[in-house]
């Protein structure tokens, strides 16, 4: 009769209600749903960001426009030359004029021929460190060599997309971590307005000898059953809906997940629907005994 | 043999209590007494008079707001929150309006004491069976509250307070709502578990009933203040049943 039991043997369901109030389960499983796809977001984006800026890091582009071909060969003769000399320089590669006249045919159509319009010659400059000073260091050193040369380092024209990018990914991070505790708003709500129904139940459960903790345990059946339903049903929707999309645009998601930590992404993304149950379930935990521990 | 202050037969001791309900005038005033272990107690007055109110005090549904309140040893009002559970498990109550929980039947209501204390699912057939024979409702055990009438209910209510052979008994108006044969049953029930040592508190208005207990003790209300001329109930002599040789 002294045992102090930590759970009442649930034989019947004493609060007389499975559910804790209808909405519940599906406001949990649309946060779980956004906040997967946040998540794979995040996952996606951040790395491929970071890739990105890796790859810009670092490099140039010199420009020569010079109407006379043969100038212009002589020019980027030169430049080549004069570059093999500077200590910073790690890489030199001039584009073939015909890849030139490739990628100008993208955007200006077929048929052109090199005497009909004066492609820029275009000389691709790795250097070891992408910094203003080596940059300025090499525009000195081009113009020494080529005055009419203009040099264009990548980080200038594809950093703002690679901070964009990485903004975007961090955004979305955030957008998962507040969809969490959304997830563990609505299960407090939902707790205390079943608390404040169940009131005279609990009034009768404490004076005929229960403990907060007793009287918290049946709650947290309840949440639990609600939260794990509505997670379970987001988590499935999620998985269905990023299966959709990854399978309507192949080519791309494959692009930009290459970036992406593979197998290590997809458990970040699956540890979500177990991270809403675990901070819903500690939230209204929290609750309940705080409010319990108000009455008299 | 003295009747000491602060005798170990004491279950309970009030000194100077007063209850206010929020702001107006108290309820309950200057209420001293004490509660022999073992001791047969009707608490009687009109209504309004505050039983209810002096009851709720003894089953630590309040606290008092002035006074000092002893029970089973330990001063109540200071008493830490988290230790009223195991002082409650120890007091039965049969509260005015029975409150019983309406979606479990009468023998799960009867149970829960049991449960809440930790008995093992199998050890509560005997117990609530013979309590719910006891009162007449063996048959009806599956009926949920809402299916049994006044006096049935009431019954339950008794069954769930007494199954767990508390220490003390409270009973608000335990026979209000049954006939007058089973009124005396139920009174032999609670002199049943007196003899074992259960201390009872009965609020009633029935004074046909409080003849039938012998030696049993009368508090008499009347606007929220105790009439006790012979000063008995502050200075108890011994109980009937601890009584010295
Ligand atoms: N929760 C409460 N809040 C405010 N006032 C209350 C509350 N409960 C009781 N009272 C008041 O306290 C007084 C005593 O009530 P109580 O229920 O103790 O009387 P009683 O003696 O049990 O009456 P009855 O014989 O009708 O059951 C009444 O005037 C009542 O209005
Ligand atoms: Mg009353």
């Amino acid at each position: 009769m002294t045992g102090h039991s930590n759970l009442i043997p649930p034989v019947a369901p004493l609060l007389g209600t499975r559910r804790l109030s209808g909405g519940m389960p599906w406001v949990i499983a649309i946060m779980t749903a956004l906040a997967m796809l946040a998540m794979a977001a995040a996952l996606v984006l951040t790395p491929a960001a970071t890739a990105l800026s890796g790859q810009i890091a670092g490099r140039a582009t010199i420009q020569i426009v010079q109407p006379d071909a043969l100038v212009r060969r002589a020019d980027v003769a030169e430049l080549r030359r004069l570059l093999a000399e500077e200590p910073y320089v790690v890489a030199v590669r001039s584009l073939p004029e015909e890849e030139t006249a490739r990628l100008a045919e993208r955007w200006l159509g077929e048929g052109l021929s090199q005497s009909d319009l004066p492609l820029p010659a275009l000389i691709d400059v790795d250097v070891v460190r992408s910094d203003d000073a080596t940059m300025a260091r090499l525009g000195a050193a081009v113009r020494s060599g080529v005055p009419e040369a203009r040099v264009i380092p990548h980080a200038e024209w594809l950093g703002p997309v690679a901070r964009m990018m990485s903004a975007i990914g961090w955004i979305a991070a955030a957008i998962a971590a507040m969809l969490i505790s959304c997830a563990a708003v609505v299960a407090v709500l939902a707790v205390r307005a079943a608390l404040s129904a169940q009131r005279p139940m609990i009034d009768i459960l404490h004076l005929v000898g229960a403990t907060d903790v007793q009287v918290a345990r049946l709650f947290q059946r309840l949440v639990a059953r609600d939260v794990m339903a509505g997670a379970i049903l987001g988590a499935v929707a999620a998985v269905c809906l990023s299966l959709l999309v990854v399978w309507q645009t192949r080519g791309l998601v494959a692009g930009l997940a290459e970036g992406a930590g593979g197998l290590a992404s997809v458990v970040w993304i699956l540890l979500v629907p177990p991270l809403v149950i675990a901070v819903a379930m500690l939230a209204s935990r929290i609750a309940v005994i705080r409010a319990l521990g108000e009455l008299p | 043999m003295a009747s000491g202050r602060t005798s170990s037969g004491d279950i309970v001791r009030f000194d100077n209590v007063g209850l206010r309900y929020g702001a107006g005038t108290e309820t309950l005033s200057d209420i001293s007494f004490t509660l022999t272990r073992g001791g047969f107690y009707f608490l009687a007055g009109p209504s309004g008079a505050g039983k209810t109110s002096l009851l709720k005090l003894l089953y630590l549904a309040l606290r008092p707001t002035r006074g000092v309140v002893t029970m089973f040893g330990e001063d109540l009002v200071t008493l830490p929150r988290n230790r009223l559970p195991g002082f409650r498990r120890r007091i039965g109550v049969v509260f005015q309006d029975f409150r019983l929980i309406p979606h479990l039947s009468a023998f799960d209501n009867v149970a829960l004491p049991l449960r809440i204390a930790g008995v093992a699912e199998r050890d509560l057939a005997a117990p609530v069976g013979e309590m719910l024979e006891w009162v007449g409702l063996g048959e009806r055990m599956h009926a949920r509250p809402v299916t049994l009438s006044g006096g049935e209910q009431q019954r339950v209510a008794i069954a769930r307070a007494v199954v767990a052979r508390p220490e003390l008994l409270v009973a608000d108006e335990p026979t209000g709502n049954v006939d007058p044969e089973m009124a005396v049953r139920l009174l032999q029930l609670f002199e049943g578990l007196n003899r074992m040592g259960t201390s009872v508190v009965v609020a009633t208005h029935d004074l046909h009933l409080m003849n039938r207990v012998p030696g049993a003790q009368m508090m008499r209300l009347a606007k929220g203040r105790l009439a006790d001329p012979t000063g008995a109930l502050r200075y108890p002599p011994a109980s009937r049943y601890t009584a010295a040789p």
